[in-house]
């Protein structure tokens, strides 16, 4: 999931000066933990939910040992929801809430940073999201301060301008990043002309250029709607406290039908295709896109998760083993899978010698096409499955981490999917395995990074 | 105008933990410094080992010797492969890793509860008895040497090292924590070997254990995996001159980049020094939250940089006090005089009560929210002790923080804002 990247401190002292030294695939760990959480952890006996009268949905888990309350407020609209031609309003709308007019000693983020908690937003394809996380004791003021920054939208020319060019600024230092334009570019030959997930989050710099306050307020009160969020609360916090202050808040708000959402399931499996961009670096950027399940496909996104771990889960992952151990000829691969409310991407990468990159493509075609023939072995699957739910484990350590899983699923199907999800992890049969492995198994949409000059034709490599 | 709620938050953060949830530290036959703290609302269990091999610790010639040292530590061990360490790892859903930094070396794993005895087992026959087979150390070697090459590629890391080789010059801090790959090419496995038995011995080394296990049941595996470790000799602390500048200095180096990357910066205290306190305080008050100095005055009143940020390190000898900015070239002149005025306003007039209190409330809230997770706390814990700050340290950070009056603020903002270093990455012209 993306954080916020205004005005960030500097990581401080421990990050500063310590340089992991990356064993395993962080990417693909941040994905594969993103889309999963513990069933113990998150068991469904522990969280409450309800609806309030004007459809606003309320999950609490309450956990009296702790010490800290992490709040989410979901708006269950993303940059999948952009107007056509105004891609990047959702994120942009999310930067000036977030941003305020003109911040002020009194502001929202503020008066949480002054007893000492943390308020961030966020956009993502399906959702956005606001959150905060404050000690004990400090609820209302949390679920006041975003409030305040959700439903009272100050807009004015001046702050459009600056977050215009904040946001211009931020995809401009994204696109020195090879592994984010590789997944821009995935996302753009997957989807593109078929579904809007093709749009990157920011938008493009051309259409995010002719927002105006009137399209920003436009798709305030178009999805912005009571019927169509929620508000997640983890940590020392009872039940009826939280539902008050949610209802003092949040409960005016009157309800409106949302805009829906009308359009086809990108094909599964795609048509195949091949897309080569420059790059500054010295390493080529590999990777084979393909559509995967959406969330209401549960063990297939199960399925895909565990497919994902036996790939490049970790040093024994097939894919570290083939390409980084025997052959030497990849720095570095994983995989990209972020469940999605529709079908997501399932992208398998990468990063190698630009002189390898037909080697590196075939190695990963045949591991593709080996798991859509043979069922793993038990032993390995067993290790997949451990690794998985630790990750849910680890990835869940703390409020503010489950209050963002609940919210997570709670945005695009169900805060139960986060309890659920591991039992299907444990329970995913084999064959299950193998037909979603099929999905992957056929003509993958290339997208491929290559330092400029490098190119060589093939019959020479 | 409202009345910020601090006395309710200092009393909770001053309160610190209860004495049940306290670390508990102790020391084994053979002088390896265990800390553990259980904590039962987890399952995830974090251990921690670090070991006092700071970057001085490398020979003449050899730098980078530590790094290249620990990317072999679990690539397979006396008694087998790194593939079969792995495997034992992920059959119980650990992982582990080896990082460094300039004061240390560190290796860690994340275990589930029920994989803790493997984990540590796994963790400590990796450090005891690398093998360092020479295949091996070829392989990593290269890895290690383009991690090297990579470093310098990113403006952050080269602007920081430009910085702290003008500050530092000779001093082990002004080195590169990866070595060169022209150093690291003159590391052999003999080299290895002998900076291994010399180096990562038992008396230099703290293992912590933080999360859900007991101390009794954490303690006997500690005992049991470590308990062979050799004592070796704990390290002689060498006096290092001291961080003096005698002129502002400033360095400029170009890379393919869009932005102009600015540090300036000063000498600053070690950690638990004199104004040590204080300047954590003004660190804060530049560079803490949304309504910092350095946001406001940079970034929305004179609308200068793309982002700006403070930094001070805690570091086993004399740290340092930064500022970083992200900005167009031609606006250099401007961030720099109106940095400069930042610092002197500060030296010259005391922070008021308010925003002193929001710069505490905002230094410990951070703290606090960045210690939650059982690997912060273990590694936090590790570093205390190897700081010989000792587990009592966190207790002490709050009281240090919030009894620091606007009079030692402005009189360390006098004493350390004074001449500084300046150290610029352009764009290539």
């Amino acid at each position: 999931m993306r954080g916020k990247a205004v005005v960030v401190r500097l990581p401080k002292v421990l990050h500063l000066l310590r340089l992991p030294l990356a064993v395993v695939s962080l990417s693909l760990w941040v994905n594969l933990v993103a889309s999963t959480a513990p069933a113990a952890l998150l068991d469904p006996r522990g969280v409450q939910s309800e609806t309030l009268p004007n459809g606003l949905r309320l999950v609490v888990a309450p956990e009296p040992e702790a010490e800290a309350i992490s709040v989410q407020v979901i708006v269950k609209a993303g940059s999948a929801d952009d107007p056509p031609g105004r891609t990047g309003t959702a994120h942009l709308l999310e930067h000036m809430l977030w941003a305020g007019k003109s911040p002020s000693e009194n502001g929202p983020r503020a008066r949480v940073e002054r007893v000492g908690g943390m308020l961030e937003a966020g956009t993502l394809r399906d959702y956005t999201r606001f959150y905060a996380t404050v000690a004990s004791g400090y609820l209302d003021l949390a679920l006041e301060a975003l409030g305040e920054i959700v439903l009272e939208p100050d807009l004015d020319e001046a702050a459009l301008v600056r977050e215009q060019e904040v946001i211009l600024d931020e995809s401009a230092g994204r696109s020195e990043n090879p592994q984010a334009v590789l997944n821009a570019m995935a996302f753009a030959e997957l989807y593109g002309g078929l579904h809007p997930y093709a749009n990157p989050i920011e938008g493009k710099p051309d259409d995010l250029q002719g927002i105006g306050l009137a399209q920003l307020a436009l798709f305030h009160r178009s999805w912005y709607l009571p019927n169509n969020m929620a508000v997640v609360v983890v940590g020392d916090v009872q039940f009826e406290a939280a539902r008050g202050t949610v209802n003092r808040v949040f409960g005016r708000l009157a309800p409106a039908p949302t805009p829906g959402r009308t359009r086809p399931a990108p094909p599964r499996p795609a048509t195949g295709g091949e897309r080569i961009a420059p790059t500054a670096g010295r390493e080529a950027y590999v990777m084979a896109a393909f559509v995967g399940p959406e969330v209401a496909e549960h063990y297939q996104v199960c399925a895909s998760d565990l497919l994902a771990t036996v790939l490049a889960g970790g040093p024994l992952g097939r894919l570290d083993l083939e390409l980084k151990e025997k052959r030497g000829i990849a720095s570095d691969v994983g995989v990209e899978f972020l469940t999605q409310r529709e079908r997501a991407l399932f992208g398998v990468w990468a990063v190698c010698d630009p002189e390898r990159i037909s080697e590196v493509k075939q190695v990963i075609q045949a591991e593709l096409a080996r798991l859509g023939a043979e069922p793993v072995p038990p032993a390995e699957l067993a290790t997949a499955r451990r690794l998985l739910a630790a990750g849910y484990v680890f990835a869940n350590e703390t409020p503010a981490d489950r209050a963002t899983t609940l919210g997570f699923y709670e945005a695009i199907d169900s805060y139960r999917t986060a309890s659920y999800y591991l039992s299907w992890v444990a329970h995913a049969d084999p064959t299950t395995l193998t037909e979603v492995a099929r999905w992957y198994a056929g003509e993958p949409v290339w997208v491929i990074l290559r330092p400029a000059g490098t190119h060589r034709p093939e019959a020479v490599q | 105008m409202t009345r910020w709620p601090l006395a309710a938050l200092a009393l909770i953060l001053l309160a610190g933990p209860a004495e049940a949830d306290r670390a508990k530290r102790l020391t084994l036959p053979n002088g390896l410094r265990v800390v553990l703290k259980p904590n039962w609302s987890t399952d995830v269990v974090a251990i921690d080992l670090l070991l006092d091999v700071p970057a001085q610790d490398e020979p003449e010639g050899r730098g980078g010797i530590r790094y290249l040292a620990q990317r072999l530590l679990l690539r397979g061990n006396a008694s087998e492969s790194g593939e079969s360490v792995t495997q034992r790892l992920a059959e119980v859903g650990a992982i582990a890793d080896t990082t460094l930094g300039l004061d240390y070396v560190e290796a860690y794993a994340l275990t589930p509860a029920d994989g803790f005895e493997v984990a540590l087992r796994a963790l400590a026959d990796s450090i005891l008895r690398p093998a360092f087979a020479p295949e091996e150390v070829e392989k990593q070697r290269v890895g290690a040497q383009a991690a090297a090459r990579g470093a310098r590629e990113e403006p952050f890391q080269e602007t920081y090292l430009a910085f702290r080789e003008a500050l530092y010059g000779p001093h082990p801090y002004g080195g590169l924590t990866l070595g060169s790959p022209n150093t690291l090419a003159s590391i052999s496995r003999e080299d290895l070997v002998i900076f291994h038995r010399q180096h990562y011995v038992a008396s230099r080394a703290v293992v912590a254990v933080c999360g859900g296990v007991g101390e009794a049941r954490a303690l006997n595996a500690v005992r049991e995996a470590f308990g062979d470790w050799q004592e070796g000799w704990p390290r002689v602390k060498e006096e290092l001159p001291p961080v003096l500048l005698s002129c502002s200095e400033a360095a400029a180096r170009e890379r393919p980049q869009r932005q102009a990357h600015v540090m300036i910066g000063f000498p600053a205290p070690a950690v638990g020094g004199e104004g040590y306190y204080a300047l954590q305080v003004l660190d804060s008050v530049l560079g803490g939250g949304s309504r910092a100095r350095l946001p406001r005055k940079l970034r929305e009143q004179l609308g200068l940089v793309y982002s700006v940020s403070s930094f001070y390190p805690t570091l086993a000898e004399e740290s340092h006090f930064g500022v970083y900015a992200v900005t167009e070239p031609e606006h250099l002149e401007a961030v720099k005089a109106a940095l400069l005025e930042v610092f002197a306003d500060l030296a010259e007039r005391p922070v008021p009560g308010e925003e002193l209190a929001r710069a505490k409330a905002y230094l410990l809230g951070s703290y606090a929210l960045s210690h939650q997770r059982a690997k912060e706390q273990a590694y936090a814990l590790a570093w205390y002790e190897i700081l010989g700050l000792g587990v009592e340290f966190e207790q002490q950070y709050r009281e240090g923080v919030l009894t620091v009056t606007p009079a030692q603020m402005q009189e360390t903002a006098r004493s350390v804002f004074q001449r500084f270093v300046l150290a610029v990455t352009l764009p290539t012209t």
